[in-house]
C-alpha cells in the first residue's frame, strides 16, 4: 500500500530534478476513482486522499527529456485511465463542480485554478466553482473577498461557470456579500465544516432559503495542503536546487457528476506550488 | 401489500388447477414488457421507503396493550388526498395482511441530488403525524416488526377469538378479525396457504420451562411435519417462498451463483427465446416455480400484451430478501429494485438511517465501481447466521 510516508524512496530509484528554469510546478492527480495502486482507507479525509493520489502520480510519471526544464512544468500522467477528459457526448449529463483552495489573497491565484480546471477537464463550461476561504474564519473581511471574488464573476461572465459558491465564510460575511450592490453575480452555494458549525443556524438557513442558496456541509481541513505535509512529499520525489523556496500557491479539487444517477464520474486534484 | 387485483377470489382447487395457465401467461407478460423497455435509457435516480406501521389501543389503568383493528376506517380517511389528486398527496398509504396495519409510503420519490438525503426522516415523521392525526386519544402508533402479544390471550381491540375449526386460517392462536377484511386478497391467501400445506401454519417457538413459574395450558400438540412423497407437486423446493434472493442478475454476479435453482425448464426456454439473457431468465424461471396462492375469476383471461397481473401474482408471492420489479403496466415508472431484508425500527430516525445508508451504499459502489460480491450461498449462510441472537458477536 502506498502512501504519503510510508515508503521514504519513490519507485522511480532517484528523484525527478526540475530545471533551474523552473519557477512554476502544476501537479495533477489524474480521477482518484479509478486509481489503481491507491489503497483508500474509510474516514480518510480530503488531505489524505490528495496526499496519496499525489504521491502515486508521481511514481508513476515518467516526464520526457527536456519537459522539466521549462520556467513552467504541468505533471499529470498521461494514461487513459486517469485521463479526466470528458467527449462532447458525454458532457450533457454531467455535473463538475470545483472547489479552488488559495493561499494567501492573490487574484491570479483564483484566474489561474480556474483555467488550470477548464483545461485539465477539456470543457467550456463548469457546473459550479466554490471559493474556500484562504484566511481564518474570523480574519477574513469583505474589501479582502472582492477582488477575489471578481475573478470568478469574470469567468461568470464568459459563460465558463453557472453557480458560484462559498466555502467557510462566516455567516456576517456572507450575508454582506449577498447583500453587497457592487457584487453582481451572488452566491449560489455555500459550504460549512461541520467540525466548525455542528448545526446550522435557523437565521442562516432562512436567509439562503430566501435567496435560493444551497447549504451543503464539507470536511475539508482548513488547510488542506499543510507545508509540514507537501514538503517531504515533494523532497521524496523530487531534486529542488532550494526546497524551503518553494510553497502552495493554490489546489483545487474537480468532482464530475452524473448527476442525475448520483454516481461520480471522476474525481481529481490539481496542486500549483511556485518557487519565490 | 403486493398486488390488489379485485373480484372474486377461486377455491384453492381452482386456484390449483389454473397454476400453469397463470404460469405460462406470467411468463409472457414479462417477456412483452422487458421486450417493450429493455431500450429504456436515461432514467434519473429515484428511490423511495415503505413503512408498516401497527396501531395499538393503550388502557393505562388495566395496563393493556391490544391491536386496534381498525385499519379499514383508517386507510379510508388517509387514502381521501390521493382519490381527489394522486399527485397532490404528501403520503400514499396502502392496507397491509393486518387490520391493524397501514403501511405509509412518501407520496413522491427522492430524487438523484445529495440533498434529498435531508428529507427522509422529516417525510417519515410527516407520515406518522399523518396518522397520529386521525386515532382515537388511547391509540398509538408503532413501527414494529411483530406485536410481541400476538397470539397470546385476548390480544385485539375489540376483543376477538381464534376459531380453529373455521376461517381462512384456523389458526389456534389469531382470530380471523385479525386478517384484513376490506380486501379478498389476505383471507385467500390464507386460506389457500393452509390448504395447499394441508396443515395449519405452526410457528411455536420453543417452550423454556422455568419450574418456578406456572405452566401455560397447552392448546394441543405441534403437528409433526415431514415430507411426504411428491403426488401432486411437481418439484421439491429447497427454500420457502420466504427466504433470500437466490441468485444474481447482473454479469458481474454471474460468477457467484453457485446455487442449484429449481425452475420449470420449458419456462426458461420460452423465456430465452424471448429475448430474455440467461441470468435474468433463469432468476424468473426460478420465482415461477411456484404456484400461485390466490386468483380471482374476473382476472383470469388477460391480455398478455398489456396486462401483468398474472406476473405479478407470482412475483408479488415470492417474498424473497429482493425484488427486481419491470415496470407497470401503463406508468411510466422505471425498472426497480426492492431491497427488502430491512426490519423497520421503532423510530424514524433509525428507518431513515437505514433507508439512506443503503441508497448511499449503492452510490458509493457504481462510484468507486467496489465489488463486495460473494457466493450466493455464502449470503444464504449469512442471512440464517443473522437471525440469530446477538449474531454479529457469535
Amino acid at each position: 500500500m502506498s502512501g504519503a510516508g510510508e515508503s521514504a524512496c519513490s519507485s522511480r530509484g532517484e528523484p525527478l530534478a526540475l530545471g533551474e528554469a523552473c519557477t512554476d510546478l502544476t501537479m495533477s492527480t489524474g480521477n482518484v476513482i479509478s486509481m489503481r495502486g491507491v489503497r483508500r482507507r474509510a474516514g480518510q479525509g480530503t488531505t489524505e486522499e490528495l496526499m496519496s493520489s499525489l504521491d502515486h502520480m508521481l511514481d508513476i510519471i515518467r516526464p520526457a527529456k527536456g519537459e522539466l526544464d521549462r520556467p513552467s512544468v504541468v505533471m499529470a500522467v498521461p494514461c487513459a485511465c486517469y485521463s479526466v477528459s470528458l467527449g462532447e457526448e458525454e458532457r450533457e449529463p454531467l455535473s463538475i463542480t470545483v472547489k479552488l483552495f488559495p493561499v494567501g489573497l492573490d487574484t491570479d491565484a483564483v484566474r489561474q485554478a480556474v483555467e488550470r480546471a477548464l483545461t485539465e477537464l477539456s470543457v467550456k463550461q463548469v457546473e459550479a466553482i466554490v471559493l474556500s476561504n484562504p484566511l481564518p474564519w474570523e480574519e477574513m473581511t469583505l474589501e479582502q473577498l472582492l477582488p477575489l471574488w471578481r475573478v470568478l464573476e469574470q469567468f461568470h461572465a464568459q459563460q465558463k461557470v453557472a453557480y458560484l459558491g462559498l466555502a467557510d465564510v462566516e455567516q456576517s460575511l456572507f450575508e454582506a456579500i449577498c447583500q453587497c450592490d457592487q457584487v453582481e453575480v451572488k452566491p449560489s452555494l455555500l459550504q460549512i465544516n461541520l467540525t466548525n458549525c455542528c448545526s446550522v443556524p435557523d437565521d442562516l438557513r432562512d436567509f439562503c432559503r430566501q435567496r435560493d442558496v444551497q447549504i451543503l456541509t464539507h470536511n475539508d481541513a482548513q488547510e488542506v495542503l499543510p507545508g509540514a505535509v507537501l514538503r517531504p512529499l515533494l523532497s521524496k520525489h523530487l531534486a529542488l536546487a532550494e526546497p524551503q523556496r518553494w510553497s502552495l500557491v493554490w489546489s483545487l479539487r474537480y468532482l464530475v457528476m452524473v448527476q442525475h444517477k448520483g454516481v461520480i464520474k471522476n474525481k481529481g486534484y490539481v496542486v500549483h506550488v511556485a518557487r519565490s | 401489500m403486493g398486488l390488489l387485483s379485485e373480484g372474486s377470489p377461486l377455491s384453492w382447487p381452482e386456484t390449483k388447477r389454473l397454476a400453469p395457465h397463470v404460469q405460462r401467461h406470467g411468463i409472457e407478460q414479462f417477456i412483452n414488457q422487458f421486450r417493450r423497455l429493455k431500450e429504456r435509457r436515461g432514467d434519473s435516480l429515484k428511490w423511495g421507503d415503505e413503512v408498516e406501521y401497527m396501531v395499538l389501543r393503550l388502557n393505562r389503568e388495566a395496563r393493556t396493550a391490544r391491536l386496534s383493528l381498525r385499519s379499514p376506517e383508517l386507510l379510508d380517511q388517509l387514502q381521501a388526498t390521493e382519490r381527489q389528486d394522486p399527485s397532490a398527496a404528501p403520503s400514499l398509504w396502502r392496507p397491509e395482511y393486518g387490520a391493524y396495519m397501514v403501511e405509509g409510503t412518501p407520496g413522491q420519490p427522492y430524487g438523484s441530488i445529495v440533498s434529498f438525503f435531508n428529507t427522509v426522516e422529516s417525510n417519515m415523521r410527516a407520515r406518522r403525524r399523518e396518522v397520529e392525526a386521525i386515532l382515537q386519544p388511547d391509540e398509538i402508533l408503532l413501527s414494529i416488526t411483530s406485536f410481541p402479544r400476538l397470539g397470546c390471550g385476548v390480544f385485539t381491540d375489540p376483543p376477538c377469538y381464534p376459531t380453529p375449526t373455521a376461517g381462512s386460517s384456523q389458526s389456534l392462536f389469531i382470530p380471523e378479525e385479525v386478517i384484513f377484511p376490506a380486501h379478498p386478497r389476505f383471507a385467500t391467501l390464507t386460506r389457500n396457504i393452509r390448504e395447499r400445506r394441508g396443515k395449519k401454519v405452526a410457528i411455536n417457538m420453543p417452550i423454556l420451562v422455568d419450574e418456578r413459574t406456572p405452566r401455560p395450558f397447552s392448546r394441543g400438540p405441534v403437528p409433526e411435519r415431514g415430507l411426504e412423497p411428491l403426488t401432486t407437486e411437481r418439484f421439491v423446493i429447497p427454500k420457502s417462498r420466504y427466504g433470500s434472493t437466490d441468485s444474481y442478475i447482473s454479469e458481474c454476479g454471474r460468477p457467484y451463483n453457485d446455487v442449484k435453482l429449481v425452475m420449470d425448464e420449458d419456462l426458461l426456454a420460452r423465456l430465452r427465446e424471448g429475448g430474455i439473457d440467461d441470468l435474468l431468465a433463469a432468476h424468473v424461471a426460478h420465482l415461477f416455480v411456484r404456484e400461485p396462492i390466490s386468483l380471482f375469476s374476473e382476472k383470469i383471461e388477460q391480455d398478455d400484451s398489456v396486462d401483468m397481473d398474472h406476473f405479478e401474482n407470482i412475483q408479488s408471492t415470492n417474498w424473497q430478501t429482493m425484488r427486481f420489479k419491470p415496470p407497470p403496466a401503463g406508468s411510466n415508472i422505471g425498472w426497480r429494485v426492492e431491497f427488502r431484508p430491512c426490519e423497520v425500527q421503532l423510530t424514524d430516525f433509525e428507518n431513515a438511517a437505514f433507508v439512506c445508508f443503503v441508497v448511499l451504499l449503492t452510490r458509493v459502489i457504481l462510484s468507486y465501481k467496489l465489488n463486495f460480491l460473494i457466493p450466493i450461498s455464502k449470503v444464504d449462510e449469512n442471512m440464517k447466521r443473522a437471525h440469530r441472537k446477538d449474531a454479529c458477536a457469535a
